[in-house]
């Protein structure tokens, strides 16, 4: 496949509830071409490079690049498009290198030796390789952002504000960066606000109210232009206020000399002579589903490493539960067969509760969600990356507890059959916590909404574990293994609905 | 209200009030537990029904997931409410059956545990809906919940009959020899149970029309709010 493919809006219509944020847009960019898109603030510039990225669902309309069109092929389209989000998507406790690392990984590109280092240059950070990103200002990491991007071998480049926070330096380093890009053969839409910024593309489109209004080039749209643009889409806006809402093909709009009509314009401007990158870069390269599992695992446990920011607490968690609930019951042998596996199995599921969704959380509040759902293909591999590695932190939880049990209670549980049940009700946690935590994550109750979420269907796993556990300690071993085989049934149907359920609720 | 709305509501009203009839008239009074077994067709009505609400509410989710047709998530989210009602009574019949027949209110017989349990996760949908403002997002992990949600009602259902229970089976073979409160069916207690069955179905069906209509004509003024607002 050669790296010269056309980006095509077609008619992309947004609504969110009853509010319409795009209303048919088309847009066609041409490989080799950079488009400025520029709009008033809240004009859907970012809702539409989101949809183009597949993001956003859009409500009708498709994107199109090559033979596919999204939706419905999300995964395909995906693996064609490169990103730059509002937010830089970098990981604090990461170097820079490691950050680049991680995403080339992710996302499946070519790891030429070499290619990381000559994007840090390329962006004036090669002495900075080795720093964690935390020590880095606003500008730099939008510096680094940038190298991401242009590390990146997708024949389509969408840049949300790209020149957020650089200086007069780093913003021509970027400049010149992108028309070089645009040079190999690349399709490159930048939402800018900026006009005085937008004399590197090829074309200015301009977006009010979610219409595409005007195009021509960038010496068209002089400052005093833009503004008498935005005003007369601001008017129009506030002047329908008695109407009802417009449908996406309802009106005109603005009647400038370059007003647009519906249809898909190609470039007004010729690009660049495409010259350059001809190589060809596979939809889903070979293996890049365990690929980017392998990133997701490494990257997860390598920031746990450093920051410890879920296991220290939730160890700290289960020593004072466990010297607490010792404490206060003074349990006897006997009874500590009967009492002690409620501990374990409520240990678990406040663990899972509280440190999935601590991760999950610090993903979000990161900006970083976004990045990870940028990944090629399908996204059920984001899922099995963090239900692996949260399965691993609540194991390591579990294991260190039991040691101490065996202390405090006198009490041995290194028994195989509870250390089954133990691992397979880690798992199933993990799995259904992972998809619970997406959702709650991502709404305004957040931490308080999981465990709501959480406990009534996790239930039954817990309760099949208590049983089980305290039917293996009070020598039942047929009561054991019905118990186990419930915990099982039910482990694996909750992790079979949640990995389908998975790729809904991984948007943003 | 058009015609075939009123023939659904009438016949609706008229075979809930045969069913009423029957359970307190028709059907035999049961010779151990007496008057209060009648609960029973109650009990077994709005169980049944609620728990069709929720298999509504898993169809309509993934429904609303295949089309992003917003009508699908509305008929879901009506199913879940009425299914929360529906099943609030049959947990209340079957605690008011109890006490008389085991002597306690409530027990943690399996049964009874599973059941509550699926009523919480419902309400768990309903306040995961409250939490979610985008109405686009509230839809899709709201379906999302309901499908993992539904996974707690086979589990229900199969509590009493795999596990020891104190919970009877009317309804198939018992297997557990604990089980409290047992008792055969007589042909009239049958055909109570089955017009109680109908007619509560019917009623739900109402209810869930009823309900989507009015989820329908919110939407309705949502968008007209919005427009004035714009």
């Amino acid at each position: 496949m050669s790296l010269e493919l056309a980006l095509q809006l077609e008619r992309i219509s947004k609504a969110f509830g009853p509010r319409w944020v795009l209303r048919e847009v088309s847009l066609t960019v041409q490989p080799g071409e950079i488009v400025a898109l520029m709009g008033p603030n809240g004009a859907g510039k970012s809702t539409l490079l989101r949809v183009a990225a597949t993001l956003l669902r859009p409500t009708s309309g498709r994107v199109r690049i090559g033979d596919f069109s999204w939706p419905p092929d999300g995964a395909r389209i995906r693996a064609q498009v490169t990103l730059l989000g509002h937010q830089p998507w970098l990981y604090p406790d990461l170097n820079a290198a490691e950050n680049l690392r991680f995403y080339q990984r992710l996302y499946g590109w070519p790891e030429e030796p070499g290619a990381v280092d000559a994007a840090l240059r390329r962006m004036g950070l090669a002495d900075r390789a080795r720093d964690p990103v935390r020590r880095f200002s606003r500008g730099m990491l939008q510096r680094l952002a940038l190298a991401r991007a242009f590390l990146s071998p997708a024949p389509v480049l969408l840049l949300d504000e790209p020149f957020t926070g650089l200086d007069v330096l780093g913003l021509e380093e970027a400049r010149e960066a992108i028309r070089e890009l645009a040079a190999q053969g690349r399709a490159v839409v930048a939402a800018l606000h900026d006009p005085a910024t937008a004399d590197f593309a090829h074309r200015v489109v301009v977006l009010v109210s979610g219409r595409l209004v005007a195009e021509g080039s960038p010496t068209d749209f002089p400052e005093k232009t833009l503004q008498e643009l935005y005003q007369a889409g601001m008017d129009r806006r506030t002047g329908s206020a008695a109407e009802r809402p417009l449908r996406p093909s309802e009106g005109n709009f603005l009647s400038t000399r370059r007003m647009l009509s519906d249809g898909i314009r190609g470039a007004s401007t010729a690009p660049a002579k495409v010259e350059g990158i001809r190589s060809a870069f596979p939809i889903r390269p070979q293996g890049h589903g365990l690929r980017a599992f392998q990133a997701l695992l490494w990257k997860d446990l390598r920031i746990e490493g450093r920051a410890r920011e879920t296991l220290t607490p939730l160890l700290t968690l289960a020593g004072l539960s466990l010297f607490l609930f010792g404490a206060a019951f003074e349990l006897r042998p006997d009874l500590a067969r009967s009492f002690v596996p409620v501990f374990f199995w409520m240990l678990l599921l406040f663990a899972s509760s509280l440190g999935v969704g601590r991760m999950m959380a610090s993903e979000i509040d990161r900006g970083t969600w976004e990045g990870l759902l940028m990944v090629p293909g399908d996204r059920s591999v984001l899922f099995a990356g963090k239900a692996m590695v949260h399965s691993l932190l609540l194991g390591l939880v579990i294991l260190l507890s039991l040691a101490a049990a065996g202390v405090f209670f006198n009490l041995s549980l290194w028994d195989p059959a509870i250390l089954l049940l133990l691992a397979l009700g880690a798992v199933g946690l993990s799995g259904v916590t992972t998809l619970l935590a997406a959702i709650a994550m991502a709404t305004r109750a957040r931490e308080l909404l999981l465990p709501i979420l959480l406990f009534p269907v996790a239930a039954p796993l817990v309760i099949a574990g208590i049983q089980g556990t305290r039917a293996i300690l009070e020598a039942d071993p047929a009561g054991g293994s019905i118990w186990l085989q419930i915990l099982l049934a039910y482990d694996l149907l909750l992790f079979a609905v949640a990995w389908m359920v998975f790729e809904e609720v991984a948007s943003s | 209200m058009r015609s075939w709305e009123r023939i659904w509501i009438g016949t609706t009203i008229a075979l809930m009030a045969l069913a009423a009839l029957a359970v307190f008239v028709y059907a035999p009074r049961e010779a151990r537990m007496g008057d209060v077994q009648r609960i029973f067709y109650f009990h077994i009505s709005t169980a049944w029904t609620g728990f069709l609400a929720f298999a509504v509410a898993l169809i309509g989710s993934i429904a609303y997931l295949r089309t992003r047709a917003v009508r699908w998530d509305q008929l879901s989210h009506a199913a879940v409410e009425i299914g929360l009602v529906l099943l609030t009574m049959a947990i209340i019949t079957g605690s008011l059956w109890a006490r008389p027949v085991w002597n306690t209110w409530w027990t943690w017989d399996p049964r009874l545990t599973t059941t509550t349990i699926t009523w919480v996760v419902y309400l768990a949908y309903l306040l995961l809906r409250n939490a979610v403002e985008n109405p686009e997002t509230r839809a899709r992990f709201a379906a999302v919940y309901a499908i993992v949600a539904f996974v707690t009602v086979p589990i229900t259902y199969l509590s009493a009959r795999l596990l020891r229970t104190i919970h009877p089976i009317v309804l198939g073979p018992s297997v557990s020899a604990e089980a409290q409160g047992q008792f055969g069916l007589t042909p009239r207690m049958v055909h109570t149970m089955v017009l109680s069955l109908i007619a509560w179905t019917l009623l739900f069906s109402v209810l869930l029309w009823m309900r989507y209509r009015v989820q329908r004509a919110q939407e309705a003024l949502e968008e007209i709010e919005e427009a004035m607002e714009a």
